[in-house]
């Protein structure tokens, strides 16, 4: 009983990563009525599978093989060895459950977040009570934070201005520009749950395969089933706010949108590093306002998204150092 | 193949639909012009049966046209600017049955004062509702004239205008009864009224031309 409880952690964090991050792969096509909500989400979650079994195995070795470097376990006993293996797997536990916990808030709250931040920040909470915290990989994590929100703008303002050009160059009636938009929609849909599937399952079992309790392929089923099932249950509430709150968006917009952060979340799981699918949509639509000025852009809503990214690996730290303090409390006579 | 056939039936239907809306007020146009040159006859009265049958037939295929809209083919923001534009298009067959329908049934006949501006004024209105049909296929096809066909549209009605203000005078300055000056202002308005139509078309058009540009 107890070796399915260890995973409970991990499939919530899989489900609360289904839930907030889907929406920012066909929040934008489904908020400006291109794709029905059904159709997004049968597709999310199909396009999650693959991508996490064909190439999370990238994201997923470099989270294992570096909560493997923390622990130096040359010349040490079977029993000792025995010991560190069961402090992996709780720490695994408390990690995956407080990044959960910390991402089923957010999406509650309706605010697209960084499951790697969630993750990242549960990893340093309980980091911190075991004194084993890497500051120097933290760092690099930081970069990339700030990295992936930078791509999306980036590859936004590329991309609009190529596809704005081929688009006039073609000179298409509504009668065939409609229907390729909308392909391209769909196209670009599953190319981001792919990207999403490949880049992100290593935020949610990574730290197993760290701990020694699931191997790569199993890992990547494993993820990309439960992200899958948060995507089919429960991804509507942040969809409308990646769609709608931020920035209203018209159909070629959103497919620029989508296929942006797409593209940077693929390069990022290419090099192997989990980062924010929410991070590079909410950039990939701010790049969308630096071309058509800032005046169509809610900064009501998009301050409420950048305190939730800030507050994130906070809550999701303390929370794993507090859940990691309760479990190692001891009654003393 | 993926609302691909769907759009090529709905445009269809669509040119299918002006063209029966052009025939509607051209055979309008030519009763008027009867009109002005002869009384109301038999003749008169068959053109605007076949006015009124061109209005009935464009009013079938813009609910088929809705219908098919309605089956999901083109994209909802495009959906909606299409919808509106042909609402407002089909208001021209409209009032031209209608105009026709009070002339036979009022008996009306328009006073010689202002038949050379009526004249005018139906060539103008005609010309703005050929530019309104070019520039509806312009704004959902490839988008090159609007521009050029919305200035035309503009100086007609402007044109238009100030013939509508010329006739009203030239009426309310001939001794005749009030009533009779009534009943004409009424006809006088109602032909003016085309040029309006026309460039309220065209202006849901400039809207929809500006969200298609990329």
């Amino acid at each position: 009983m107890f070796s399915y409880l260890q995973y409970l952690g991990g499939a919530f964090l899989g489900w609360s990563l289904g839930a907030n991050d889907s929406a920012n792969v066909f929040g934008t096509a489904v908020t400006s009525r291109m794709v029905s909500y059904r159709l997004a989400i049968f597709l999310t979650a199909i396009f999650v599978i693959i991508g996490a079994l064909l190439q999370g195995e990238a994201g997923i070795r470099c989270y294992a093989e570096d909560l493997k470097a923390k622990q130096n376990t040359e010349g040490m006993s079977k029993t000792e060895l025995t010991e560190i293996k069961n402090r992996a797997v709780k720490a695994a536990m408390i990690i995956s459950f407080a990044a959960a916990v910390t991402v089923t808030i957010m999406t509650i709250m309706k605010i697209p977040v960084s499951t790697s931040q969630a993750a990242a920040g549960s990893i340093i909470g309980v980091g911190m009570m075991q004194d084993s915290v890497n500051w120097s990989k933290f760092i690099k994590v930081i970069i990339c934070w700030i990295g992936t929100p930078i791509g999306g703008a980036i590859f936004t303002i590329f991309f609009y201005f190529l596809f704005k050009w081929i688009f006039k160059k073609l000179k298409l009636s509504v009668f065939h520009y409609d229907p390729i938009i909308s392909i391209l929609l769909i196209v670009c849909g599953c190319y981001g749950a792919y990207a999403l599937g490949a880049n992100n399952v290593a935020n949610v079992t990574g730290v197993f395969v760290g701990a020694g309790m699931l191997t790569v392929r199993e890992a990547s089923i494993f993820g990309g089933i439960t992200i899958a099932i948060g995507a089919l249950t429960y991804s509507k509430p942040v969809m409308m706010t990646v769609g709608k709150g931020i920035v209203k968006l018209d159909s070629f917009v959103a497919f620029i949108c989508v296929l942006s952060h797409a593209v940077t979340v693929h390069i990022f799981a290419i090099i192997g590093v989990p980062v924010s699918t929410s991070q590079a949509i909410v950039g990939a639509i701010l790049g969308l306002a630096l071309i058509k000025g800032g005046h169509i852009v809610n900064y009501k809503i998009l301050t409420k998204v950048s305190l939730g990214w800030i507050a994130t690996p906070f809550i999701a730290a303390l929370l794993g150092a507090t859940i990691y303090f309760l479990d190692h409390l001891k009654y003393i006579d | 193949m993926l609302g691909f056939k769907k759009n090529q039936k709905l445009n269809l239907k669509l040119e299918e639909y002006l063209e029966v809306a052009k025939d509607t007020f051209f055979t309008y146009c030519n009763a008027y012009e009867y009109l002005l040159n002869n009384s109301i006859d038999e003749h008169f009265s068959i053109l605007v049966e076949k006015v009124s049958k061109l209005e009935s037939n464009a009013d079938d295929i813009r609910r088929e046209i809705e219908f098919v809209m309605y089956e999901q083919s083109l994209m909802p923001e495009t959906r909606g600017a299409l919808l509106n534009i042909i609402e407002m298009i089909d208001k021209i067959p409209n009032r031209a049955e209608h105009s026709l329908n009070l002339f036979t049934i009022q008996r009306i006949e328009l006073k010689n004062e202002i038949k050379e501006d009526a004249k005018e004024m139906l060539i103008i209105s005609k010309e703005s509702f050929i530019d309104t049909i070019e520039a509806t296929l312009d704004c959902f096809g490839k988008m090159e004239n609007i521009e050029a066909l919305n200035t035309k549209i503009d100086n007609n009605e402007s044109i238009g205008d100030k013939l509508e203000r010329k006739m009203l005078r030239t009426i309310f300055s001939l001794e005749c009864d009030l009533s009779e000056k009534i009943i004409q202002k009424e006809m006088i308005v109602k032909l003016a009224g085309f040029c309006d139509l026309c460039e309220s078309v065209m202006d849901l058009i400039v809207i929809c031309s500006v969200k298609r540009k990329i």
